[in-house]
């Protein structure tokens, strides 16, 4: 048999499953000198090109920024800074006159891997105090985000549609008393990643004297990768030109009318699952039991997004808007309504200081 | 029993077929771009870059998808290497040559070997620029733990020249690290 090709030898140093190439290398010495050679220069390439792995966080830390790329924001890559909450930010915003700030479990983690509806939750008074005791995110790992581009403030949907680079629904109705002179912010897109550490969660249990149940090890290290945005919100000012009007009793802001629409937001992980991760963060010590019963029995967390309800001042009811099933929030003092819902892949959320009824005809009447 | 089918479901749903190619891709694409460049960042923003090239232009669940990605690596990482070049010539400087090495191990604490380590990758990256960017390209795949038949699809050659061209170009590789860093 003639000598081995170089093409041949090199390849039997990384694949040695060719037999006939091996059976000749065992009876000629000068192939198996050349074979020597070889490996020995592959090897030492090796060496020398040796590169460290992309670990999974930084891989989801991508992920995010090219999401958010093909979102068409401006994403600034590298700088990463703290920025947590935005999960449930649509709805939030949306229904801030009604759910005062939460820095709560149910604002921060519910984990919507893709919102597809919205059920209310109910929650006491007292509930809501222990909700705000909780402490945030970053107590059960790190939280890493894509620094973006801060909200732009524009005066025409043309305006709006160049800032998001998407589309923007206004409603041919508006509610009563209010003129149609909209302002737009437009809230670029963000990206998040969250990793959760059994280490971190122990030790900030510890500062707060809690025991917390112990972190699956499943859960330990996993990552989620959230993309938020754009947001556009289209603000309508009240018949005398004010974009919001004072509240009393309540001591807040209202806005005349708000309209709300944004991608919905999406969450992967890179093991634990939505149920996994709910059931985790309902079991931490602080979160009042009737409320955990009430949010795990709601089904699946991939594609709900529980919107907590105060009880003692507020109605929720799945109502039908846009073709679709939504959910209606009222204040029962008639302060305000609002309608939140979900219709092909957007997430949409109608809100003012005015009637149900007037906030319902705006949501059926956007084009 | 309710609880686990919903986790099945939960997991099921994790990733969209971008996502699983994108987790799938990633550290090969960013493994590629950082052998050509030998700069972890620039690598990372090259591979995002491709990505989202991809993402436009083609299905996430394409047969090709794979090697499009690291075809795509090896070119954008040797168009980036090309713009370094330009720049550092119009600036009068060899900034692309000498710009701070960020592969390998950063977690060595010890400054003597973390010089001695930093000189390396120095020769590594000289010798590397000597080469010819078909020989690069094949030591970046190939090392970049790509198969025999991925090396090929993504240079679009047939599998039986791989064994040649690798031969050839760590041949060539030895040869330049042993003329800028004679020991």
């Amino acid at each position: 048999m003639s000598h081995l090709a170089e093409g041949t030898l090199r390849r039997l140093v990384d694949d040695p499953t060719d037999g006939v190439a091996r059976a000749h290398l065992a009876e000629c010495t000068a192939c198996r000198e050349r074979f020597d050679a070889l490996a020995h220069v592959a090897h030492s390439v090796r060496e020398a090109l040796h590169v460290d792995g992309v670990e999974p966080a930084r891989a989801a830390v991508a992920l995010a920024a090219v999401r958010a790329d093909l979102l068409g924001g401006p994403v600034r890559r590298g700088g990463l800074r703290v920025w947590a909450g935005a999960v449930a930010a649509c709805a939030a915003i949306a229904l801030s006159f009604v759910l005062t700030p939460l820095r709560s479990v149910a604002d921060n983690f519910l984990a919507i891997f893709e919102p597809q509806q919205f059920v209310a939750v109910p929650v006491s008074r007292s509930d809501m105090e222990q909700l705000r005791a909780l402490p945030d995110l970053s107590a059960f790992g790190t939280v890493r985000s894509q620094r973006l581009a801060g909200p732009v403030h524009v005066a025409t949907v043309r305006a709006a549609v160049a800032a998001a680079r998407m589309p923007v629904r206004l409603p041919a109705v508006l509610a009563p008393g209010v003129l149609d002179a909209p302002q737009f912010t437009v809230e670029a897109p963000r990206s998040a990643t969250f990793t959760f550490s059994a280490a971190r969660a122990r030790a900030s249990a510890v500062a707060r004297g809690h025991s917390a149940p112990p972190m699956p090890a499943h859960l330990d290290g996993s990552t989620l990768y959230a993309v938020v945005g754009p947001i556009v919100i289209a603000t309508y000012p009240d018949a005398s030109g004010h974009f919001q009007t004072l509240h009393r009793r309540h001591g807040h802001a209202f806005p005349a009318l708000l309209v709300v629409q944004a991608p919905a937001p999406r969450i992967s992980s890179t093991g634990a699952s939505a149920r996994e991760i709910e059931a985790y963060l309902l079991a931490q010590p602080g979160v009042p039991p009737q409320l955990a019963a009430e949010i795990a029995a709601i089904g699946d967390p991939a594609t709900t997004l529980p919107i907590p309800i105060p009880v003692d001042r507020s109605y929720a009811t799945p109502v039908t808007v846009d073709g679709v099933r939504g959910l209606a929030v009222g204040d029962e003092t008639g302060v305000g309504a609002g309608v939140v819902w979900q219709r092909n892949g957007e997430i949409f959320a109608v809100a003012g200081a005015t009637t149900m009824r007037a906030v319902l005809a705006v949501a059926d009447s956007l084009h | 029993m309710l609880i686990e089918r919903e986790l099945r479901v939960s997991a099921d749903r994790v990733a969209d077929p971008f996502d699983a190619l994108f987790v799938r891709e990633y550290p090969r694409v960013v493994a590629i771009a950082s052998r050509v460049l030998l700069d972890r960042d620039a690598a990372e923003d090259v591979a995002q870059d491709v990505f989202v090239q991809y993402h436009r232009r083609h299905r996430p669940d394409a047969p090709f998808a794979g090697a499009w990605l690291h075809r795509a690596a090896v070119h954008a990482a040797l168009n980036a290497r090309r713009g370094a070049l330009r720049r550092s010539k119009r600036e009068g400087s060899s900034a692309a040559l000498e710009a701070p090495l960020h592969i390998g191990s950063g977690s060595d604490a010890d400054p003597l070997r973390q010089t001695v380590r930093a000189e390396e990758r120095a020769d590594v990256r000289r010798a590397l620029a000597r080469l010819s960017e078909r020989s690069r390209a094949v030591l970046a795949l190939r090392h970049s733990g790509l198969t025999y038949a991925e090396t090929a699809a993504a240079l679009g050659v047939t599998t039986g020249h791989i064994g040649t061209m690798l031969a050839r170009a760590e041949a060539a590789f030895i040869k330049e690290i042993a003329h800028v860093a004679p020991r």
